[in-house]
């Protein structure tokens, strides 16, 4: 019981940890590129675009052929399996095009979530199976780091004790195996905006749910600083009445996570979920800014809040790629600034709702 | 979804912990019970009365200005908190005339686990809000409760680790409803041939499922304090560390474990001499890796051994051992803070090692 049989050795340690400090090194944050073909649908349709292979490898293209500064602001890519395998327009294979750029490539590996029975539609997530081979793989092919997303959602009745148990249990073995094979897993337990519920409920929930995350991830014996954490920011419910500011948002997301994030961990890369391209990095930068003390690289895990202006420019039209990299790379500086707390919205209106409301005296 | 504490109370409790391990300030653990001060005086032969026991604290209590930078706070043994000195001054009032904390230990001892092997966990959980209440009345404002766990091949056991961590989460729940600060004691003793790799598995796993437990009972980390062992090797273990590999085990451990909203973590002594306690906590301070929370001192023995000594009973010694006491408290002052040279530094073995070997 007492006994410590190593799982790694500590070259291995300083590989994972190597390559985790490298993706959220200053100013960098991660691109997620890694929208399953059904997800890359719904993306293309809103643009009227046919979710073809082709286009999906257009559009992939258009992103990491880039000019090479966005390795100033991207420090990893998160691929999905189909991407890694294809090849930009100069027919290099797309994990090499972004290497060459000295950014990390990662790789979604779940597959998708399965319901729990007896549950108010709660859910776990699958792909534990034949892990191991597929991620020895995915290391041969050129990938540092993994990615595998559960989710939770809020209601009277939800997240439930075995939502929280499960997911935490199985995004734990995920990480164990993924060190196993030379990659660094970023754990994402998101939980849904989707309800009524006030900032003060997400914050409790999320609270109990990473604590259960790590938990779980001591127990499965998981090496904290060779992981990343992709969370929720703390929001009210996408149907909450009342508005929060961004720097509520920001101090109720630091104050959860100073509850239960171990020092240990190097970096905590936000996801966007519903919020819009703006949102998501005025909160990030709000949450660079909270006067509390931050052991981890808060920076950014984005996909949609990268990309959807990109998508809204290109409309599919191959002449309009120049002016949609454009979009994207300004996006990706945006967020850049935003990951060390430097981000100047541009409008004197929306200076000025970033500093006005803070409010010094609420204890989370 | 219930909420326990008011911001008001988060606040105080917040305040107070902050104050308790201000920069170049730590514990002094004198809430020896009379059991365990009986075994403190046996060995400077003094007789294990309720006046000798006074008179010893007294010392203590009563030493000059210079401890006021050193010590944030005081924990009381039951008794002691209503003693007076010699001129009629309670010692609660005379330590809190210094701006020193008032805490006092709370627990009911250690009782077995049956079927474990020589395990235990702690009691003292009925009445305890009652208590705490009148002990708030009485001055304090913190709380100890400590629980013990062993390494063996057998031990420490899921049961001794769950239960041990659940009693302290109770505990720390009840004293925060009353305002008073919990330090959360979960000591894993040296005792053994365990090198330190096992130690620091051992105590990493007891201080995750003191957080999963301390989340589960809903307490305010902000409000409470860690007093966790160093990570070291066993006392029978054959291969020696240096203060720099110590330090690396139970930072590492304690960075993969305690959340940083955690205040302050002020470390228990053992059965370290003096000197070993405050070299390791000023290796602690130098290791090079980040450290949300403060790192200081709860010390009992390696506060007092020295004092006890000069003292032996003797009134004529008082002066003696009060600057015996003055000058430990002074050197872990400078030691959480890593500025505590002493004679150690001009061996110049101060490498920490990689960081990937723990």
């Amino acid at each position: 019981m007492t006994h410590q049989f190593p799982s790694l050795s500590p070259d291995q340690k300083k590989e994972l940890s190597d390559i985790a400090l490298k993706i959220v090194a200053t100013g960098k944050g991660i691109l997620a590129a890694d929208e399953s073909t059904g997800t890359m649908a719904k993306r293309l349709e809103k643009i009227n675009v046919e979710n073809t292979e082709e286009n999906r490898r257009f559009f992939r293209d258009l992103l990491f052929s880039c000019d090479s500064s966005m390795a100033n602001c991207v420090g990893g890519v998160i691929f999905f399996h189909e991407t890694l395998y294809q090849k930009s327009d100069s027919g290099k294979l797309f994990p090499q095009v972004i290497k060459d750029k000295g950014i990390v490539v990662g790789i979604k590996v779940d597959k998708g979530t399965a319901g729990f029975n007896g549950t108010d539609g709660e859910t776990t997530t699958q792909g534990l199976d034949g892990l191991s081979e597929r991620c020895a793989q995915y290391k041969k092919d050129g990938c540092d780091f993994a990615k595998w997303r559960c989710v939770l959602k809020i209601s009277d009745s939800c997240p439930s004790a075995l939502a929280i148990a499960e997911n935490a249990n199985v995004l734990a073995r995920y990480a164990s195996i993924c060190q196993q094979n030379g990659l660094v897993p970023i754990v994402e337990p998101e939980i849904l905006p989707d309800g009524e519920h006030d900032l003060q409920r997400c914050q409790y929930v999320t609270e109990k749910v990473l604590a259960a995350v790590y938990k779980a991830l001591s127990d499965h014996h998981v090496y904290l600083e060779g992981t990343l954490l992709k969370p929720n920011m703390v929001t009210p419910g996408h149907s909450c009445p009342k508005k929060f500011t961004p720097q509520e948002v920001a101090m109720a997301t630091v104050s959860a996570l100073r509850r239960t994030v171990p020092a240990a961990v190097p970096g905590i890369c936000f996801l966007s979920g519903g919020q819009s391209e703006e949102e998501a990095s005025v909160h990030l930068n709000a949450i660079n800014q909270v006067p509390l003390h931050r052991p981890w690289k808060l920076t950014f895990s984005y996909g949609r809040a990268l990309q959807a202006s990109t998508l809204a420019t290109w409309q599919g039209k191959p002449g309009n790629k120049a002016a949609a990299q454009e979009v994207f790379c300004t996006r990706a500086k945006i967020n850049g600034l935003a990951s060390k707390g430097e981000y100047k919205p541009s409008s004197s209106a929306g200076q000025a709702s970033t500093q006005s409301l803070f409010t010094e005296s609420y204890i989370y | 979804m219930p909420s326990k504490l008011s911001e008001a109370l988060k606040k105080e409790l917040h305040e107070t912990a902050l104050r308790i391990v201000s920069p170049g300030k730590g514990i002094l653990a004198a809430d020896e019970s009379v059991g365990s001060m009986g075994k403190r005086l046996a060995q400077v032969g003094v007789e294990n009365s309720e006046e000798n026991r006074r008179q010893f604290r007294q010392i203590l209590f009563g030493a000059d200005d210079r401890i006021n930078s050193c010590i944030g706070g005081v924990i009381f043994f039951h008794e002691t908190l209503y003693q007076y000195s010699d001129s009629g001054q309670s010692f609660a009032k005379m330590i809190r005339d210094r701006r020193i904390m008032i805490g006092v230990k709370v627990d009911k001892g250690v009782v077995p686990l049956p079927g474990t092997c020589g395990e235990t966990t702690t009691q003292g959980l009925d009445g305890l809000s009652e208590r705490c209440a009148q002990y708030k009345k009485d001055g304090a404002v913190f709380a100890k409760w400590r629980c013990v766990l062993k390494i063996s091949d057998t031990n420490p056991s899921q049961l001794a680790i769950s239960e041990n961590a659940n009693v302290l989460a109770r505990y720390s729940s009840i004293c925060q409803q009353h305002g008073i600060v919990p330090i959360i004691e979960p000591e894993i003793l040296p005792d053994g041939d365990h090198d330190l790799k096992c130690c620091q598995s051992v105590t990493e796993q007891v201080l995750a499922a003191v957080y999963k437990a301390m989340s589960e009972h809903h307490v305010y980390l902000e409000g409470t304090l860690l007093k966790p062992n160093m990570v070291t090797a066993g006392h029978s273990c054959l291969t020696k560390y240096s203060p720099e590999e110590v330090a690396m085990a139970t930072l590492t451990a304690i960075r993969r474990t305690v959340p940083p909203a955690v205040t302050g973590v002020a470390f228990l002594s053992g059965g370290q001499g003096e000197e070993e306690a405050s070299i390791h906590l000023n290796a602690i301070n130098n290791c090079p890796l980040p450290k949300p929370w403060t790192l200081t001192f709860s010390f009992g023995r390696a506060l007092q051994a020295s004092a006890l000594r000069a003292w032996r009973g003797h009134k004529e010694n008082e002066k003696a051992a009060s600057e015996q006491f003055i000058r430990r408290a002074e050197i872990n002052s400078l030691a959480c803070q890593g500025k505590y040279t002493g004679d150690y530094a001009e061996s110049g073995l101060q490498t920490y090692g990689s960081i990937y070997a723990y």
